[in-house]
């Protein structure tokens, strides 16, 4: 059986993920994002690297990652299209949130100065769903959800429970390809392997992931409180993670899907959908508050500013 | 520098009509005058999309002056006859530097891990280094307090609470795991703003704590763990903990002055729940220590100290408190060495005790003065304060359990010379009082000599 995707040849080194990316990136025709940046490429391809590790890790955690992305990168990462797009979005969600999270905390620190320089008390200690304790509940599952999406080390990564199904599959064959190619030929082996790739694979449906955590914050928000209300708050707030949420659910997409749009799209095209009433109700300033944070990391990926 | 809002007005055409000083300046010095197009290129490119748009526009812009240049948030909002300009956060760097230059995320060394909760304490995410402790599961979306213990700081404070009260950073909060032994960390944290100035937690780090800082002894000492007492000690620290520090928390956010959905004497009543919460915190270390010392098994470590160089640190450590009252703390001169044989946490733990005392029962603006004596045999230490004293028919039962001298509110549990003396006595020694009404009251505290 040929577990190889179609779009890489056994024979041949498939090429290089930065690559790919960037074949990728150009096919979007995204304002400013003809050109990747080193930054954003090292980030795509740390976010590879750690999306096998969790994949391999599933399987057997006696698994020798390091090995085996050395290997793939001698030989050409078995990239696929669905693999390269679910790196990308988080790559660059990721550069969006902390270029944001940096200002976010500028602003406050800003907004706790008085004209005088001196210290006051910030604005706001309000519970933020604190009469509507489903909400709340949501939107804590949310934010577990989100922060699962980080190594053990606190750099960036897939969640498993994330990986798309033809991604997760990929992976799992891929490494599992890999540990009986290059470790062991022993067919009982081979058999312990098959039934953990099974195991890893069944396992998986019991995970919580971002988009299971989106659409039910959608649906607790919507039970309660206008839709738009909350969005516009979620702006307002630069609270990233609850906007993608509500946008991606209201939308019925993928929340990297929306990651994506929401940073390659034009805008102005993007606004009429973001301000149409039967979606998400922005307003005028949260329209405007949105684009500025967007331009603002197209504008950073276009300088090369962005970082891991 | 950051300035407040500044404004300014264009025409129809674009050409700057108003505008305040920090603007008008680096308009003018880039060599235009008022009535003029904008001078700086950002601007001017955005004002012109918004009045072409007739819908706001908002943008971080940067604009160039001589030596450095000016970040700021912009608004522009259209009208039929031109627009408004609105900026904030106008910060003026002496040389150009990246507006990225640090990372909100930074990865935990080998021993410490990094944490997150919300604002309500529920932990987010934990990650830790390769040498770290393990943490204990499950955590995810768990109250910080029901994970781990909080461990009051040498100045009976908890560094987590205060800070969440206040809203501010904080470090040197003492925690241990609740369902696994002690692997006590230090707990940091920063808070975390959102963009419109809420509290939306806290990011830290928490790193391994020094047990020779520490001057409590684990309440829950291995060789010990066997005695019923000390397990059934254990049970009740443990289920009284977490409450407690929930209750502390929760009134604490609703004393807070911010929240302006709270009356004010709802907020008052909030304090004294934190006050008492924070009271019966400190009895349930009480607690925890008196069933420590009773047990059969509890031995104090014996081993040669420097008794004036624990009553220096001592006093150094109790200065802030006594500075809340104008007290003096006169502790003995640098160059002052007395050797004795004790446990140096155990003798700065009694030592805490008698000078919070001391700092309670005596007046403002009085001295409290520690002194340093030596026999043949022993070493002796003395707080003498300045308070009102204490009758002699009552000096005898002061050391008693739960024995407060008819006092009430004072934040004491009635156990913290009881306690001492049973410590002092461990090691050897003994704490004694001499008084007499009026004159204040000196606490000795002897310990045996090196041998």
């Amino acid at each position: 059986m040929n577990i190889w995707p179609a779009s890489v040849d056994q024979n041949q080194a498939a090429p290089i993920l930065a690559a790919r990316l960037q074949d990728l990136s150009l096919s979007m025709h995204g304002p400013l994002m003809g050109r990747l940046t080193d930054e954003q490429r090292a980030l795509c391809l740390g976010i590879a690297r750690r999306s096998m590790v969790n994949v391999a890790a599933q399987i057997d955690s006696n698994i020798p990652a390091d090995l085996l992305w050395q290997d793939w990168l001698h030989r050409g990462i078995p990239i696929t299209d669905a693999w390269v797009a679910s790196c990308f979005a988080r790559a660059e969600e990721h550069r969006w949130r902390t270029q944001q999270g940096s200002q976010a905390s500028f602003q406050a620190a800003d907004s706790r100065l008085g004209a005088d320089g001196s210290k006051h008390p910030p604005r706001h200690n309000m519970p933020r769903y604190g009469n509507r304790p489903e909400v709340a509940d949501a939107y804590l599952q949310l934010q577990l959800a989100d922060r699962r999406r980080f190594d053990p080390l606190g750099y960036p990564a897939l969640a498993i429970a994330d990986l798309p199904d033809e991604v997760y599959r990929h992976l799992l064959n891929e490494v599992a390809r890999w540990r009986l190619r290059d470790i062991s030929r022993d067919m009982r082996f081979a058999a312990d392997l098959g039934q953990s790739v099974r195991r890893a694979w069944e396992g998986r449906g019991s995970l919580i992931s971002l988009d299971d955590s989106s659409r039910l914050f959608y649906e607790r928000v919507i039970a309660s409180h206008p839709l738009s209300d909350e969005a516009n708050q979620a702006v307002a707030r630069q609270d990233w993670l609850a906007f993608i949420a509500l946008a991606s659910a209201a939308q019925g997409c993928s929340y990297p899907m929306m990651v994506t749009r929401l940073l390659t799209a034009n805008f102005d095209a993007l606004a009429a959908w973001l301000a149409s009433p039967d979606a998400l109700g922005l307003r005028g300033d949260s329209l405007a508050a949105l684009e500025a944070c967007l331009a603002d990391v197209r504008g950073a990926a276009a300088l090369g500013e962005a970082r891991e | 520098m950051t300035a407040s809002l500044i404004k300014a007005r264009v025409d129809l055409d674009g050409r700057m009509v108003m505008a305040d000083p920090p603007l008008l300046k680096l308009h003018l010095e880039a060599g235009l005058q008022l009535r003029q197009c904008i001078a700086m290129p950002q601007l001017a490119q955005l004002v012109a999309r918004a009045l072409q748009s007739q819908r706001p526009v908002q943008r971080t812009i940067f604009m160039g002056r001589e030596g450095g240049q000016v970040s700021a948030q912009v608004v522009i909002m259209p009208d039929e006859q031109g627009a408004d300009i609105r900026i904030s956060q106008w910060r003026d760097t002496p040389c150009l530097s990246s507006r990225h230059s640090h990372s909100p995320l930074s990865q935990p060394l080998p021993t410490e891990w990094q944490w997150e909760c919300n604002a309500e304490l529920k932990l987010l995410a934990l990650h830790r280094g390769e040498g770290a402790p393990a943490f204990p599961q499950p955590w995810q979306g768990r109250l910080l307090l029901d994970v781990f213990d909080l461990h009051s700081d040498p100045q009976g404070r908890f560094p987590l609470l205060q800070g969440r009260s206040a809203l501010a950073n904080f470090d040197g909060q003492r925690i241990s795991q609740n369902d696994r032994g002690r692997q006590d960390m230090l707990l940091s944290g920063q808070a975390l703003w959102d963009g419109q100035g809420q509290f939306c937690g806290y990011r830290g780090i928490a790193e391994p704590a020094d047990p020779a800082d520490f001057y409590h002894k684990s309440p829950v000492d291995p060789a010990a763990i066997k005695n019923k007492n000390i397990n059934f000690s254990r049970r009740v620290d443990q289920a009284l903990r977490a409450p407690i520090g929930r209750i502390i928390t929760y009134a604490d956010q609703m004393a807070a002055p911010n929240d302006d959905n709270i009356r004010a004497d709802y907020r008052r009543y909030a304090r004294d729940m934190a006050g008492a919460g924070r009271h019966l915190l400190a009895l349930v270390d009480d607690l925890t220590e008196m069933q420590n010392i009773e047990s059969a098994d509890f031995r104090a470590s014996v081993e040669p100290m420097d008794l004036a160089d624990i009553t220096r640190r001592t006093v150094s450590l109790m200065a802030i408190k006594a500075r809340s009252k104008d007290i003096q703390l006169h502790g003995p001169q640098a160059s002052a060495r007395l050797p004795s044989d004790g446990d140096s946490r155990r003798v700065m733990q009694i030592l805490m005790n008698l000078l919070g005392n001391a700092i309670r029962y005596s007046p403002n603006g009085s001295s409290i003065h520690v002194g340093l004596e030596r026999s043949d045999n022993f070493a002796f230490l003395t707080v003498s304060d300045q308070g009102e004293g204490i009758p002699a028919d009552q000096q005898s039962i002061i050391f008693d359990k739960f024995e407060r001298l008819g006092r009430r509110g004072d934040g004491g549990s009635g156990l913290g010379l009881y306690i001492s003396r049973q410590l002092a006595r461990a090691m050897g020694g003994d704490l004694s009082v001499k008084s007499i009404v009026g004159e204040g009251a000196h606490f000795t505290l002897s310990l045996p000599l090196i041998r």
